[in-house]
This record gives structure tokens, C-alpha cells and sequence, in this order.
């Protein structure tokens, strides 16, 4: 089958996948059908969690694909992930209509607080769901290609290329801040009503989304393996070990690292664009270099150049800072700066690798008792 | 496309005062024509090399005899060039410009980086540029119908002071098997590095045929015009199968999309069955490079260069590490490429170059001390004292 | 009666001073003159003082006018410091025996008293014994004018300077005619300055038009306030042609002038920014550029060297103005023994990979915030400025340089040629450069490398340390405070050109005048976005920087 295709020989994929998909099933069956009370009822609250889970690991994904197969190691992928989180948080503001606490029928609340008489030109489109879409893909595909286009061009690599990939977030971020951008300054965006016309508070939209978010990442997952799998894919990896040996033999690296890095960004849009609905709120803070270089380390906890690994730690991650937060929240920047440090300095292969190694282990033992 | 390419020749007949890489010296003179891979281009170069075309070629290619001749010449390769690089050339000026502009501005101070973005927002806004992403690499035809396929004149490079190439004038015929020996710091291998686009000369220039000019292209592009390079350490993609190895640098169309959809045909699968059995590395094709010897990575890398089947190879130190064995199969390799193929090898085994070479470059400090046979080469007193003085 | 003794002494400014509070003190103490007569005077100062423990706002009016006089008279040193603390409310008299006093307090609510005249001790007594000498708003501004008037005719140059700005705005004829005889008199030409500013704006009010003119002349380019104001008043009052032009081309001057001011004052902001830049820089530069480690934890290192400020600074009570001197080196071994330790247990298994060094660093990073937030606070801390940081180097009349910003300049100037020092004429800075270059190389020929590895790590956390402490004297201390560097710091490094100290000296300078050039008209967050993108796009052009490292061994 073609389709299954660039899922050959991914041992771990396959099980990734397989997981999400009995959790895209059960989970919605355990939430509408299982009463509240029973203790297999899974809480609304918990599968919107899941769904934010589900958002972090397609972004985690999209960073694994660049990093770990292209080896540009990006600070900045939180850039991309929060714009399209804001393209979708402007539909969503749009939908709001006169619903807001000043009910004007165009201005979201914040315009008709900053004293605004008419909606910027960006604005404009926005109440469309398609035109929305449409941005969700564009606005951070864009950015990825003109700020990959003169960085690669110019042959711009490693750690100044982290650089200022960082710099690209914290310029966004500080912009974003301001008032006069246009987009809420400090609050963002927030108290939306409804997508699509389904109100966003509802048990069944949340179950929606959910689905949606496990249905890109499985979508964006396989997308990710039949680039890694093409000979564009080892043309990728080529470039990540000996990149100018790949432009002797031929190949213009700077538009295979264009093509993938705008990918790769165009994902990190997506899984914004689900993320925001699911925790109704987008603000500037989604930029702040923070949160980029944490996603670096869940992609690095799972263990780089797997991409399944990529969703494992983006989850594991994220579930361990909703335990901590809630129990110690004290400790947890010291767990999260303690992974840092552990999984650079012992773990380089991280969760995947570890899971390689002992199979690995266990298969030669196999092999050794068969042969004894 | 006359108008534009054609003023500077008629207006200024000077501008055919050019740096003509013509085979004059080196291949006794016979050609009468200008032969010029130049001829008409423009005047962008002129400035720098402007003793250029005295050193290299003597005086007899300059100026009236030359203007004079200029339009019957002109005129015939004038034909040749508009059915391929026709509507370039106007637009080829200016990127020159635009080189040249990157060029110093990479050596200078602070001051020139505003001149070089000044300089290069008025390329940008030109409205007869024609920009380099226009021009198919693939429209620039090979033409060594003079001889020569590769024609380096007056090139200059120097690190922090240190000239590593010095006027150095190297001309290969093609189908030849040219071996370039010289004591370390010679500058072999960053001649290496100018033909292949690794390294920009200060001055000169470099050309492939006698229409393309390397010092204008990139390395992925020189590479896509037919010259393949093996470098004097072995770097082969270590996490990749041989197998892999070889069929990333198997000749075939190298943009992204199409490399995306890229499915291994038949016939390339026989291909890089036969390259393997050539480089003796069969059984380890799906074997990662990493875990390869030494030896077996020079292999593999010789592998690649013909996957890529190029016209001309720049081979680096191949039998560094070989066996005795080994390095006769090399020996045998290269002199059976040669022919069909122009090659080029630059190595420090005197033995394997005396089995191997026809005609043998010796460079010193960065220029050519002496050309030759082997036996030439060896008894002249310059190279025995280089050799011997060291 | 004794007051009329003195009118035909003095010089000419005093006795023409002295004859208008006369008729002012006449006035207001024909009704007091019988309470205050009777007493036998032991001096004329000393029988005014007594009147002023009268209930009555009139009779301490014209008792401190009499002394103000009576010290202009006799040049009695007692007379400024007491109008000045009956201005402020610091004089007392005791209830027993009606005695002026100064007090001071002596602990346990007593208070150490002394004789306002004599200067005598008079023991300790509580707050009850006590009343104070109140005055009201009119006696005040009154006070002020014969401070003013007594102190003008001070020998010291920088009081009767300091007299004379107060006065700046007076229109009062009689303090404006004190001011013109001590004019004429007057040698030091800044005082003079200040007395020609005084008159002038004065004059503007003349109703011939060539006073008027002779006015504007004095006070065309002038920086004061006051004389801006005071022409703009002019301007929009003024009905004579010539006096109109003559004013607008003074107003035009002042505004030259004050733009060359603004100049100059943007070009020290930015300095003293880019100074700021260069020191969280520096101790990055020999990091990231002499060892190829990104540390990400720098910012932290600054911050504990700000941290370790506090804690010097709450060790030595008392001592603040010292404290900085103790606490530049604390802060040095402090964040280098930190830098040493990060070096030993993370960084040393890191070398070679970049990439892994950012990542490491920046958990590193999180866990120092952390640590400061459980052991210290989570809110910033104060630390104090000495009193020698506080204040500003008055260039001109418009422009001030603030103390705190110029001697973080300097101390970052310093700190740049130390370690150029170092690193160019110390063993140390030997092997660092070997390593750096060619580390199998280094250790061949003896070199320590591990040594020098941890050595040239703890040298750049010391320096952060160090820029720490300059920091806790410009922005508020808590443990978020190394965030806000990091990514400038790392900038300027990348702008200047990796390994090349030079290079991170003119980038942050430049990086910082460039900000403050634009924050006018782009606001701060703008400027700052906009340095953002021009380096983002400068290093496409130039990838490595202003001064890159050029060579066979750059280019791989």
C-alpha cells in the first residue's frame, strides 16, 4: 500500500500511531457515553488536556523534522506555532460579534477599549472560516520562507542560525505587546464564543477538537515520514552531517532546507491554530523564547530524529508540568532545568534511543538463547 | 538581445582587452582565434586583472589586432551564444558586478558593507538585470572545442596575508588524466577549492569549456554543469548505507521537488549495483558508511564521483590509506576514466603518480613551477630544488 | 534706635537690600515695638532671635527680617544658618527659659539641644520641654528672599550661584536691585551669568523697548528654563516689531542650542546603554567565542552577581557607600565559582557540540532563577546606591549627565581593557587563546586544557558577576533579571563577530546609540524590534559578524 508506505520499518511509529488511535476512540466514548460518576468517565477537562497534548506534540513534530533530520536546531519555532494560533484567535474574535461586553457588531472588545473607530485592513477576512484557514497555513509558511530564504541563502548555520531564530520570537514578541499592532497587546485574545457555529464551551466541541488535533497530528505525522522517507529525506539528513558535501555532489541545500524548514512551519501553524480553541486564550507570551527553547527540550527528551520520539516527550513533558504545577509548583522549574541538563549531558539519544538500546539488547539475547 | 550585449563591444572596442583564456601558451599557439570563453562579455572584470591578459597570454592577444577581428568572431560565436545563453548576457554584467561586490566587501572593513548593500539594492533595482535564479544552469553548454576543458588564469587567493595561490595559470585538455603534484602548502587543494566554488579568488579567472564561468556559480550548480570532486578527506554521509551514498550523488535532476518524488528506476538500481562491484564495496551496501574503513570511505567517496558521472574529476589524495592493491586498482580506475572523462588528481605518492601520469603540474607557492612527463618534471632543476630543499 | 544705625554701611547692593526690608520691618513692627524694645540687647541678632519665640506671625517676621539684616550688616555667620532651619522648622525654644535651640535626636524620645547663638550644649530633654518656632507661607517666602539676599553676598562662589537660580523669575524690584549691584561687583562668571539671566528676565518687563532689547540680547541662547519661558511669555505679549524678531531669533538660538543638548545627551544615553550591552556582553564573547559554549545561563551569572551586591550591601549596614568597592570582586568570585561549577559537572562533557552546550545552559538557567526565587525572594530585592552614584555632572545649564550612567561607562571601559589585558599579557590569556585554537595542539605542548577550561569559564561568569553589580545600580534586582540580557548580550556578540573582543566592544556601543537614536520617533519597544531585525538581517549579509575571524581554519 502506498499510503502506509513511509510508516515501513518505523516499529515505533506505528505503535505511536496505533496508541492515538484507541485514545481517539475510547476517549470520546469514555467521556459522552460513560456517566460522571463511574470511575471510567473521562472528564471534559481532561480531554481538552489531552487535545493541548495532542497540539504540542504535532508542534514537537514539526521541530523534530527540522532539527533532528535537517539540523537546524530552531529557538524560534514557538514564533510560528503562536501565529497561527492568533490567525485562528481572530476568527475566533470575529465570530464573537456583538456578543462582546461592548457589543459592537465588528470591533472585537479590546478596538472598541483602545477607542478604534474601524477594523485594521488585517482584520479584514477574518470573519471568513476559510480565508482563516487560509492564513493559519500563510502567515507562518511566509515568515518561515522569507526568513529561511535569506538566512540559508546566506548559508547561515548552527548556532547563529539558533540565534537568531530566537531573535525572529522575541522581536514578534515584543511586538505582539503592543497595543498598536492591533492584537490585543498584553491580554491577546480571548473570551471567544464559538467555531463554526458550535459553542466552544460544549462537551461535544471540545470531543471535536480533540479529534481534530489527534487527527493533524496522525495527518502531519505521516506527512513528516514521507519526507524523511523520500530521497529528500536522506538528501535532509546528508545536509545535516556533511552539508557542504551535499552542494558538491549537486544538491542546492538551501532550498531543501527552505522546503522542509517552511514545512516544518506551516505544521507548528496548524497545531496553533487547534491549540487556541482548546484553551481559549492566545497572548503574546505564546512567543517568548521560553517557550520555544522548552519545546526544543521535549523534542530532545523524546529523542531526536524519530519524530515518534518527538511526541513521546512533548506529552510526557507536558503531563509531568500539569502534575507538578499542581502538586509542587516550586519544583518544577528545577525538574524541567534538571531534564535539560540530564537528558544533554547522559541521555543524547533521549526516551527513543533509551527504548532503541534495550530493544536492541533484548533481541541479542533472544538471538543468544536461540543459538544456545 | 543585441542591443544591451552588443553596445559595449561596438562602443568601446578596448573592452576586448579582456583576460582571454586562450590556449596560446600552453597548447603551442595553433588556435589564431581569440577563443576567448570571455569574448564579449564585459568589462566588469577588466579593472582587477587588468595585467592579467599581459602575463598569461603575452601580448600578441591584445588590443587591435583583436578589436579588429572582433566582429568577424564575434559574430560566429555570437551565434553560437544566442541559441543558448542568448538573453543572459546582458543580465551575466551585472551579476558579475554583483560577485565582485560580495568579493570585496568579504574582505574589507565596516564602511564597504554599506557600500556593498548600496551597491547591491542598485543591481536589484536595474531594469535590464537579469537575475541569476533565471538562468538555468542547465541551458550553459560544455564547449572544449578549442581543447581545453579547463582554463585557470591569473587566479589570486590569499588568507590574512598568505597567498596560497599566486597567478596561478593552469590549462587541462580534455579527455586528459593530469596529475598535480607539489610540496604541502603548495596550493593544490585550494585550487581545488576555486574550481569547485568552495573558495573565491581575489582575482582571476576560472573556466569550465569555454563558456562557463565557475567564479559565477555556485558549488551545487558547478557540480550540475559536470565537475566532481573528491576530497582529500574522506567525507562520505556517515549515517547513510553505501547503498545510500551512492545513489544520493547518482546523476539525475537534483531540485527539491523533484528529488521528493524521486523513485529509484531500474536501470539506476543496476547502475549503482555496477559502481558498487567497481568500488568493491558490494557486500557492504547496506552497511552504514560510519562503520567503514578508512580505505573502503576513499572508495566509496571514488564511488560517488561516478555516480555523479561528471566531465571533469578532481580527484584529492585517492590512495591515501589504500593498500598496494588497492592503490593498482585505483591506478587502473583512473586511467580507464580518462578519455571519456577529463581527470584531474592531485597526490603526494610519487610512485602511484610515475604509474598513472601522462602529463604531470608541479606547483610551488602557489603558481606552476614546471609541466610535464613525469620524467620531464623530475629532471628539472627547479623541482629537484623545491623538492629536494625542503 | 539701633536700626537706624546701620544704614550707611555695607556695600551698595546690601545697604539698598537693607533699606527695603526697612521699610517692611518699620511697618509690620510698629505694632510689636513695645513687646520687643524693652529687653536689654546683648547684640542686635541675638534680641531679634528671642522675639521669635512671640506667638505672633507679625513680630517673627519682623524679627527674622531684623536678623537678616543685622547679618547683612555685620556679616554674623549665625544669622544664614538660622533663617535657613526656621525655613525648614527646625528651630526650637525651650518652654523654661525661652531659649532657642537646635535639637537633634538622642534616642529614647529625649533630644540633644543647642544654644542657636552660642552654639553652647545644653543636655537632653524631652519632646514636652520643647516647642517649635512655626511659620506660615508668607513668612516662608519671605525667609527665602533674605536667605537668598544674605547668601548672595556669601564669599563662597557655588552659594551665591545657588542664590542666584533661586531667584531666576523674581520680579520683585527690590531683590532684582540687590541683584544688579552684586552684578556689578561680581567676578565669578557663572554667578555672574546667572545674576545677568536674573535682571534680564526682569528687564523683559521694562517698558522702554531697548531695555527690552538689551534683555533678549542676554538672554538669546540662553539654556535656563526660565529664560525659554520667559520669551515665550515675551513672545506672545510683545507688540513692538524689532523686540518681536529679537525674541524669536534668542528663541531660535535656545532651541539650537537645546538641540545640540538633546544630541549630545541621546549620543550619552545610548553610550550608557551600549556600555550596559558591553558588559552582560564581554564575559559572552569569551564563552561563546573563545570556547564555542553557548551559555545560556549568563544572564543568570549577572544575576547573581547583582544578587551578591544585596547581600554585601545587607552584611555591612551602614557602609553602603563602600559597598560596591567590596562587593565588584564578591561578585566576581561568586558568579566565576558558579561558572567553575557549571563548567566541572555539565559544560566539560558538552565541548564540540554546540548546540547541546544551549540546551544544558538553559536548563542550568532555569534552575539558578529558581534557586534565588526558594532561598532569597521571588520579589526583586532593593539595593542602594552610594551617595557618590546619585546626582549629575551639570555640563551646561540644559544639560546634565547622570553620575550612575557616566561612572558605568567608565567602569565598563575598565573592565573591557582588563580583560584585553588578560587574555593578551597573562599566561592565562596565552593558553586560552591555544586552546581555543587548536585544543590537541595546546594540550600537546602542555597546556592544562581542562584547567584552562574551567579557568576561561569562570573568567567569563566572573565578568557577568561583575556586570552584575554595575546592573543592580541601573534596574530593578529579582530573578528574572538575567532573561532581559540574555538575548541582547548574545546579539551584540553575534553582531561584533565571535572570538573578537573588539568586535563586541563597537556592537554593543553601537547597538546601543542606535537604539536610543530611534527610540524618539519609534517609541522604546519599536527600537528595540527594529535593532531586532537589522541584525537578523545583518547577518545574512555578513554571518560572521562585523570583524570576523578570516583564515583556512574560519572557513570550514
Amino acid at each position: 500500500m502506498g499510503l502506509l508506505q513511509p510508516l515501513k520499518g518505523d516499529t515505533g511509529g506505528q505503535i505511536m500511531l496505533a496508541v492515538l488511535a484507541l485514545i481517539a476512540i475510547l476517549v470520546p466514548i469514555l467521556n459522552l457515553l460513560v456517566p460522571e460518576g463511574n470511575p471510567l468517565h473521562v472528564s471534559t477537562f481532561t480531554v481538552t488536556l489531552l487535545g493541548k497534548y495532542l497540539t504540542y506534540a504535532l508542534l514537537a513534530v514539526a521541530v523534530d523534522l527540522v532539527w533532528g533530520y535537517l539540523g537546524i536546531l530552531s529557538l524560534g519555532h514557538g514564533a510560528f506555532f503562536a501565529l497561527g494560533g492568533y490567525a485562528m484567535g481572530m476568527y475566533l474574535m470575529r465570530q464573537i460579534g456583538d456578543r462582546g461586553v461592548y457589543g459592537d457588531p465588528l470591533l472585537p472588545d479590546f478596538m472598541v477599549f483602545l477607542d478604534w473607530q474601524q477594523l485594521p485592513w488585517f482584520w479584514q477576512g477574518f470573519d471568513q472560516f476559510w480565508y482563516a484557514a487560509l492564513m493559519i497555513l500563510l502567515v507562518p509558511g511566509l515568515l518561515a520562507f522569507v526568513f529561511g530564504w535569506l538566512a540559508f541563502r546566506s548559508r547561515v548555520t548552527g548556532v547563529y542560525l539558533s540565534i537568531i531564530t530566537q531573535a525572529l520570537t522575541y522581536a514578534l514578541m515584543l511586538a505582539f505587546f503592543r497595543n498598536e499592532m492591533g492584537f490585543g497587546g498584553n491580554n491577546g485574545l480571548t473570551d471567544f464564543k464559538d467555531l463554526l457555529g458550535f459553542d466552544l464551551q460544549a462537551d461535544s466541541t471540545r470531543i471535536g477538537l480533540f479529534l481534530a488535533s489527534a487527527l493533524a497530528l496522525a495527518l502531519g505525522y505521516w506527512a513528516c515520514r514521507w519526507i524523511v522517507t523520500s530521497k529528500l529525506g536522506r538528501v535532509a539528513v546528508a545536509v545535516r552531517d556533511a552539508e557542504s558535501r551535499v552542494r558538491f555532489i549537486g544538491y542546492r541545500v538551501d532550498r531543501v532546507k527552505l522546503a522542509i524548514w517552511t514545512f516544518s512551519a506551516v505544521l507548528a501553524g496548524v497545531a496553533g491554530a487547534l491549540y487556541v480553541p482548546q484553551v481559549g486564550i492566545i497572548n503574546p507570551g505564546e512567543f517568548s523564547p521560553l517557550n520555544s527553547i522548552e519545546l526544543v527540550v521535549w523534542v530532545a527528551i523524546g529523542g531526536r530524529a524519530t519524530l515518534y520520539g518527538a511526541v513521546i516527550g512533548a506529552v510526557l513533558v507536558n503531563y509531568g508540568k500539569t502534575v507538578f504545577t499542581g502538586v509542587f509548583p516550586e519544583a518544577w522549574l528545577f525538574v524541567l532545568g534538571g531534564l535539560f541538563v540530564l537528558v544533554t549531558v547522559f541521555l543524547p539519544a533521549g526516551i527513543a534511543g533509551l527504548l532503541k538500546t534495550l530493544r536492541r539488547r533484548s533481541g541479542s539475547e533472544t538471538i543468544q538463547e536461540a543459538s544456545a | 538581445m543585441s542591443a544591451t550585449n552588443e553596445l559595449p563591444l561596438d562602443g568601446e572596442p578596448a573592452a576586448n582587452k579582456k583576460q582571454t583564456p586562450s590556449s596560446e601558451q600552453s597548447l603551442s599557439s595553433e588556435s589564431t582565434q581569440t577563443s576567448a570563453p570571455t569574448q564579449g562579455r564585459e568589462q566588469a572584470l577588466s579593472a582587477a586583472p587588468a595585467s592579467n591578459s599581459e602575463l598569461a597570454i603575452g601580448s600578441e592577444t591584445g588590443t587591435s589586432a583583436d578589436a579588429a577581428t572582433s566582429s568577424e568572431v564575434s559574430s560566429s560565436r555570437e551565434a553560437g551564444r544566442q541559441a543558448n545563453s542568448a538573453s543572459s548576457d546582458s543580465g551575466r554584467g551585472s551579476s558579475r558586478d554583483l560577485l565582485r561586490s560580495d568579493r570585496t566587501f568579504d574582505f574589507s572593513g565596516p564602511k564597504q558593507v554599506w557600500q556593498g548593500f548600496g551597491q547591491d539594492f542598485k543591481e536589484l533595482t536595474r531594469r535590464d538585470r537579469q537575475f541569476d535564479f533565471m538562468i538555468r544552469v542547465k541551458d550553459l553548454e560544455l564547449d572544449v572545442s578549442h581543447g581545453p576543458i579547463l582554463y585557470l588564469e591569473g587566479l589570486n587567493v590569499s588568507f590574512d596575508g598568505f597567498k596560497a595561490i599566486n597567478e596561478l595559470n593552469l590549462y587541462v585538455n580534455a579527455g586528459e588524466l593530469r596529475c598535480v603534484i607539489g610540496p604541502n602548502g603548495a596550493g593544490k587543494t585550494t585550487m581545488m577549492d576555486i574550481i569547485t566554488g568552495k573558495t573565491r579568488p581575489d582575482s582571476g579567472s576560472a573556466f569550465f569549456g569555454q563558456k562557463i564561468d565557475l567564479l559565477k556559480l555556485t558549488e551545487p550548480e558547478i557540480a550540475e554543469v559536470g565537475i566532481g570532486r573528491k576530497f582529500q578527506k574522506p567525507t562520505v554521509f556517515e549515517h547513510h548505507s553505501v547503498f545510500e551514498n551512492l545513489e544520493l550523488a547518482m546523476a539525475a535532476d537534483k531540485r527539491v521537488f523533484p528529488t521528493l518524488l524521486a523513485r529509484l528506476t531500474g536501470a539506476e538500481r543496476d547502475r549503482i549495483d555496477e559502481v558498487l562491484s567497481i568500488i568493491g564495496l558490494r557486500e557492504q551496501a547496506q552497511r552504514e558508511a560510519s562503520v567503514l574503513s578508512h580505505g573502503q570511505k576513499q572508495w566509496l567517496e571514488i564511488g560517488m564521483l561516478l555516480m555523479q558521472d561528471p566531465h571533469l574529476l578532481l580527484v584529492d589524495e585517492p590512495v591515501a590509506g589504500m593498500t598496494h592493491q588497492e592503490m593498482e586498482r585505483t591506478a587502473e580506475l583512473l586511467t580507464s576514466l580518462a578519455g571519456k572523462h577529463t581527470v584531474v588528481v592531485v597526490e603526494h605518492d610519487m610512485d602511484f603518480v610515475r604509474s598513472i601520469a601522462k602529463r604531470v603540474t608541479v606547483l610551488h607557492q602557489g603558481s606552476v613551477l614546471a609541466e610535464g612527463s613525469m620524467d620531464e618534471v623530475q629532471n628539472d632543476p627547479r623541482v629537484v630544488e623545491v623538492y629536494l630543499g625542503e | 534706635m539701633s536700626r537706624f544705625g546701620f544704614g550707611g554701611s555695607g556695600s551698595v547692593g546690601v545697604m539698598m537690600l537693607g533699606l527695603s526690608l526697612l521699610l517692611v520691618t518699620a511697618a509690620s513692627s510698629a505694632a510689636s515695638s513695645q513687646g520687643a524694645d524693652h529687653l536689654a540687647p546683648s547684640s542686635a541678632i541675638d534680641i531679634r532671635v528671642a522675639q521669635l519665640t512671640d506667638t505672633s506671625f507679625k513680630i517673627k517676621e519682623a524679627a527674622a527680617q531684623a536678623i537678616a539684616e543685622t547679618g547683612a550688616e555685620t556679616g554674623d555667620p549665625r544669622a544664614i544658618p538660622l533663617l535657613k532651619a526656621l525655613l525648614v522648622g527646625d528651630l526650637y525654644y525651650r518652654k523654661v527659659d525661652d531659649r532657642i535651640v537646635y535639637v537633634a535626636p538622642a534616642g529614647n524620645s529625649s533630644w540633644a539641644l543647642t544654644d542657636a547663638l552660642s552654639g553652647e550644649a545644653l543636655g537632653d530633654v524631652g519632646r514636652r520641654d520643647l516647642r517649635k518656632i512655626t511659620v506660615n507661607n508668607r513668612m516662608r517666602s519671605a525667609l527665602r528672599a533674605s536667605i537668598a539676599a544674605l547668601t548672595l553676598a556669601s564669599p563662597d562662589p557655588q552659594l551665591r550661584l545657588k542664590a542666584a537660580r533661586e531667584m531666576i523669575g523674581s520680579d520683585d524690584p527690590v531683590v532684582i536691585s540687590a541683584v544688579r549691584a552684586q552684578l556689578a561687583v561680581e567676578d565669578d562668571k557663572p554667578v555672574a551669568d546667572a545674576l545677568a539671566l536674573v535682571v534680564a528676565i526682569a528687564d523683559l518687563k521694562q517698558p522702554e523697548a531697548d531695555s527690552r532689547l538689551t534683555a533678549i540680547e542676554v538672554l538669546h541662547g540662553n539654556l535656563y528654563p526660565e529664560a525659554h519661558n520667559a520669551l515665550n511669555a515675551l513672545l506672545g505679549s510683545e507688540e513692538d516689531v524689532a523686540v518681536r524678531a529679537a525674541t524669536k531669533a534668542a528663541l531660535d538660538a535656545i532651541d539650537r542650542k537645546r538641540q545640540l543638548n538633546g544630541s549630545i545627551e541621546t549620543l550619552f544615553f545610548g553610550l550608557s546603554l551600549g556600555s550596559v550591552l558591553v558588559l552582560a556582553a564581554i564575559g559572552l564573547a569569551i564563552t561563546f567565542g573563545v570556547m564555542g559554549v553557548i551559555n545560556m545561563a549568563h544572564g543568570e551569572l549577572i544575576m547573581i552577581g547583582a544578587y551578591t551586591t544585596y547581600l554585601v550591601q545587607q552584611l555591612m549596614p551602614g557602609l553602603t557607600e563602600w559597598s560596591l568597592l567590596v562587593a565588584v570582586p564578591a561578585a566576581f568570585l561568586v558568579s566565576g565559582a558558579f561558572g567553575v561549577a557549571i563548567e566541572r559537572t555539565v559544560i566539560r562533557f558538552l565541548y564540540g557540540r554546540p548546540l547541546e552546550t544551549l540546551l544544558a545552559t538553559f536548563g542550568i538557567s532555569l534552575i539558578l532563577q529558581q534557586l534565588v526565587r526558594t532561598t532569597i525572594s521571588a520579589q526583586n530585592v532593593v539595593v542602594q546606591n552610594p551617595s557618590w552614584m546619585s546626582g549629575s555632572l551639570q555640563l551646561n545649564p540644559g544639560l546634565a549627565l547622570t553620575y550612575n550612567r557616566l561612572y558605568i561607562l567608565l567602569f565598563a571601559l575598565i573592565v573591557f581593557a582588563l580583560l584585553l589585558l588578560v587574555l593578551k599579557r597573562t599566561a592565562l590569556g596565552l593558553q586560552v587563546r591555544a586552546v581555543s585554537q587548536n585544543r590537541a595542539m595546546a594540550r600537546a605542548m602542555g597546556v592544562h586544557s581542562a584547567r584552562v577550561d574551567a579557568l576561561t569559564f569562570g573568567l567569563g561568569a566572573g565578568i557577568a558577576g561583575v556586570a552584575g553589580v554595575a546592573l543592580s545600580q541601573l534596574t530593578n534586582v529579582g530573578p528574572n533579571m538575567g532573561q532581559a540580557y540574555i538575548i541582547d548580550s548574545f546579539m551584540v556578540v553575534v553582531f561584533g563577530g565571535v572570538g573578537n573582543l573588539w568586535g563586541t566592544l563597537v556592537a554593543g556601543m553601537t547597538l546601543g546609540v542606535a537604539n536610543k537614536l530611534m527610540e524618539p520617533w519609534a517609541g522604546a519597544v519599536l527600537a528595540k524590534i527594529l535593532v531586532l531585525v537589522f541584525i537578523i538581517l545583518f547577518i545574512q549579509k555578513r554571518p560572521r559578524g562585523l570583524f570576523p575571524q578570516r583564515g583556512r581554519a574560519a572557513a570550514d
